[in-house]
């Protein structure tokens, strides 16, 4: 496979992926900005800061209420929002349509072609922001089914899911680590179920989370599920799991000089994950064990573009 | 009560593909008749939206950037499908092998002894001049001698219903996807009427260029490494260079993904370099080779032509084939059939005024009202200047400038190309019409899909068919004369 074309999968599928988070982030946002209880005070800030660099200012100014966040992370012509990704998800796929089948062309064509056409102000004066975000999910919805279905388990495949799992991973660090830093400020014994609710409806965990764990302390089931959890689609058990996977995949496919460090590195990582136990994490402290975990995952992400992407 | 498919709005002077007179309509187009006359305006302006939204959905559009950024236009299509009959077809198809096979054979000898031009059937000067001619491939043999693999030769109907070339397009053709593409939402949209016709399927074109590709690799091996090259996304036809890429089963690469090395050509991949052997490149000569052609190049490969004539590479199609479809050179195609098959040619040429020929330039500037001038080195419906539109300035300017630079006109009677009806502010009205057949050439001889791209002036009244130039789109169906139970 060309390595301009891996290049172009591996960004699409993490576009996507992020376009996706953002999707969920703002309707389960939504619902829940609408829920006053003593436990989570919601505010947009937190929510807004993970996607886009905005000076604290004007931070607080698209925070202020639901509609101004929209705007910012639905519309806006850069700065990460829902139109950015997914144009960027489509010019790549334009880029490589011929490793793509056409329905996997087709549904993200047509997402950006929904996505460009998003008309904000109607919706907005209509109080239908949620329609939009469901169409623009279900259009999510049918481009993951699609690629499922249709996709050749190739070169392609190995590649878009590597994208995919790595943007899924950085996005649990990035959520886990917003909420566990409002935590700080918090006696961890008072805290209730509702303070999590919205991190593992971002992460679609919540109703798994209450199959999974019954009394006791919170904090500690919500590392289990997303650090432990093997069960949990975006856990980091999981999506490491997947990782490593793919990456084995490719490296079955390819020859390359860097393969046998690439090995090493996805080895140690999974490792890190997979011989770890709730105490050791706790041990370390779960804000410095993320931050470990994120810098691996940008140094593995970084030896994979040097080793397969390079084509300048 | 007359049908609103009735009412057709036609053009007298022109030939008319459906229409023998107003109200009769020629026996090939009786079921289209009959279905128009089946449906109202409002189920035809439906099939028209659903035409739209899916060549839309498929990502069947070019980006216009003159205009505001990221403007995408779908190519217009109108739905109503053009006929041509299976006895008209293969009038057509001889006529564009024996060209192709001449016009091949020129560029073999325009490449190499130059035997055409010492015996004095074309004159050197015409070959000197034109700025096509590419001196650096002098000498550099092609596998199996073929130079046009892929041609798209435009081929119009005069007011009398004779076909004509208008135009060799020997180099970087575009538009058959178009005509794959077209066919695929006909069928979505006129299920039973094309059933029903029994049209010709063009849907191997793919497959058959392959084969083309695959035959002209220079190295003898059961499965060589052919890629498509492109442009880029920027290109206004990237969409066909994908559409062929994908139905081929073939990388599409940019320049930056090649690289020259060793007197061979690779392509970057995921694990190290891969030899190429066959490039067919949708990238024009002059970006195709910076260390040869424009240095300030960055579409190309530094090194490229000479892999090329270490024969180490094969270039589809061949590298300078644009002293071919020179559109001075263009009035010695009858010649060269004459001169190197010894055969009558089976399709017409426009009559074409030499500029440099005095008396030539005379008939064509008293006459200019009648006629077409063209710049010789324009293509895409650039450079053409209508007599019968043009404003005397316009006239004046072009006068001025043929008068000083005479090697880049020439001119040519209007012809009044035939008319198609179309569906257009839901009305039949007369378009007029050209035709571009896909040829392919390999090894194994000439091959052409039953069909084509008709390409469609959409402005009432404009016989400038060029999609840049507000021109669309038309199915094209070869139906065999049996189908048919009356006269022609």
């Amino acid at each position: 496979m060309l390595a301009r074309t891996a290049d172009n999968l591996y960004w699409m599928s993490r576009y996507m992926e992020r376009a996706d988070v953002i999707l969920r982030t703002l309707s389960n946002g939504f619902y829940a900005s609408y829920d006053i209880n003593d436990y989570q005070l919601f505010n947009w800030n937190s929510i807004v800061k993970i996607f886009c660099y905005l000076p604290e200012e004007a931070l607080a100014a698209v925070s202020a209420n639901s509609d101004t966040v929209l705007r910012q992370l639905l519309i806006h012509d850069e700065n990460n929002s829902l139109k950015e990704l997914v144009t960027k998800a489509r010019e790549n796929a334009r880029g490589t349509q011929e490793h793509l089948t056409k329905e996997v062309w087709e549904a993200i064509n047509e997402t950006y072609h929904t996505t460009i056409n998003i008309d904000i102000e109607t919706a907005i004066s209509a109080g239908e922001q949620l329609n939009i975000l469901l169409k623009q999910i279900n259009e999510s919805l049918i481009y993951y089914g699609v690629f499922e279905n249709t996709m050749p388990r190739g070169q392609g495949w190995n590649f878009m899911n590597l994208g995919r799992f790595i943007e899924r991973s950085i996005q649990t660090l990035n959520f886990t680590e917003a909420k566990f830093l409002s935590l700080d400020q918090k006696d961890p014994e008072s805290i209730h179920i509702l303070y999590w609710k919205n991190l593992l409806l971002n992460l679609s965990g919540y109703e798994l989370y209450l199959k999974t764990y019954r009394g006791g302390d919170h904090s500690e089931h919500i590392i289990d599920m997303i650090f432990l959890n093997s069960a949990f689609p975006r856990s980091m058990k999981y999506t490491l799991h997947k990782i490593c996977l793919y990456i084995q995949n490719i490296l079955r496919e390819n020859d390359n000089h860097n393969n046998p460090q690439i090995e090493r590195k996805t080895g140690m990582l999974h490792a890190k994950i997979a011989y770890t136990d709730l105490e050791e994490i706790q041990r370390k402290g779960v804000q410095a064990f993320i931050g470990e975990l994120k810098s691996d995952l940008s140094q593995l992400s970084q030896l994979i573009g040097q080793s397969f992407f390079s084509y300048y | 009560m007359t049908h609103w498919s009735d009412a057709y709005l036609s053009e007298p002077s022109a030939y008319d593909e459906m229409h023998v007179e107003s109200g009769t309509v020629r026996i090939p187009y009786e079921r289209v008749h009959e279905y128009l006359r089946k449906y109202t305006t409002g189920a035809f302006r439906d099939k028209e939206k659903m035409a739209g939204n899916l060549f839309l959905n498929r990502g069947i559009t070019f980006t216009v950037y003159s205009e505001k950024e990221g403007i995408e236009r779908i190519f217009p299509f109108d739905i109503i499908p053009r006929i041509i009959t299976a006895s008209e077809w293969a009038l057509i198809e001889a006529g564009i092998k024996q060209r192709l096979k001449a016009l091949n054979l020129f560029l073999k000898d325009i490449y190499h002894g130059r035997q055409i031009l010492n015996d004095g059937v074309i004159p050197a000067a015409l070959i000197a001049s034109c700025p096509h001619y590419t001196r650096d491939v002098y000498g550099i043999r092609v596998p199996h001698d073929i130079y046009v693999h892929i041609s798209g030769i435009d081929l119009i109907r005069d007011a009398d219903g004779t076909f004509y070339v208008l135009e060799d397009n020997l180099r970087t053709p575009s538009g058959v996807s178009y005509m794959l593409e077209n066919r695929e939402i006909t069928k979505r949209i006129f299920p039973d009427l094309i059933a029903s016709s029994k049209v010709r399927s063009i849907s191997d074109y793919p497959l058959l260029l392959h084969k083309v590709l695959s035959a002209v690799a220079p190295r003898d091996m059961n499965n060589p490494t052919v890629v498509l090259m492109t442009p880029g996304i920027y290109n206004s036809a990237y969409y066909e260079h994908t559409f062929l890429a994908k139905y081929m089963g073939i990388e599409l690469v940019e320049g930056r993904d090649l690289v020259v090395q060793n007197d061979r050509v690779y392509m970057k991949s995921t694990s190290g370099l891969k030899q190429v052997d066959v490039i067919y490149r949708r990238v024009d000569d002059d970006f195709l080779d910076p260390l040869v052609f424009r240095p300030d190049s960055t579409l190309g490969v530094a090194g490229l032509l000479n892999v090329c004539r270490q024969g180490n590479v094969s270039i589809v199609n061949a590298v300078g084939n644009g002293v071919a479809d020179d559109k001075a050179v263009y009035r010695y195609v009858p010649k060269m059939i004459e001169y190197y098959l010894n055969e009558t040619p089976i399709l017409k040429n426009v009559p074409t005024y030499s500029m440099e020929n005095e008396e030539e330039r005379a008939h064509v500037i008293s006459n200019i009202g009648k006629m077409v001038v063209k710049k010789t080195n324009e293509s895409g419906g650039y450079g053409l200047l209508m007599g019968d539109k043009a404003s005397d300035a316009e006239i004046a300017e072009t006068i001025t400038a043929i008068n000083e630079n005479p090697r880049n006109f020439i001119g040519q009677p209007i012809i009044t190309l035939s008319t198609a009806p179309c569906f257009i502010d839901e009305k039949l009205q007369a378009r007029h019409v050209d035709l571009r057949p896909y040829a392919l050439c390999g090894p194994g001889g000439i091959e052409i899909v039953p069909g084509g791209l008709t390409r469609v002036a959409l402005r009432e009244g404009s016989k400038v068919v060029n999609s840049s130039q507000g021109g669309g789109s038309k199915d094209t169906w070869i139906v065999n004369d049996t189908t048919f139970t009356g006269l022609i």
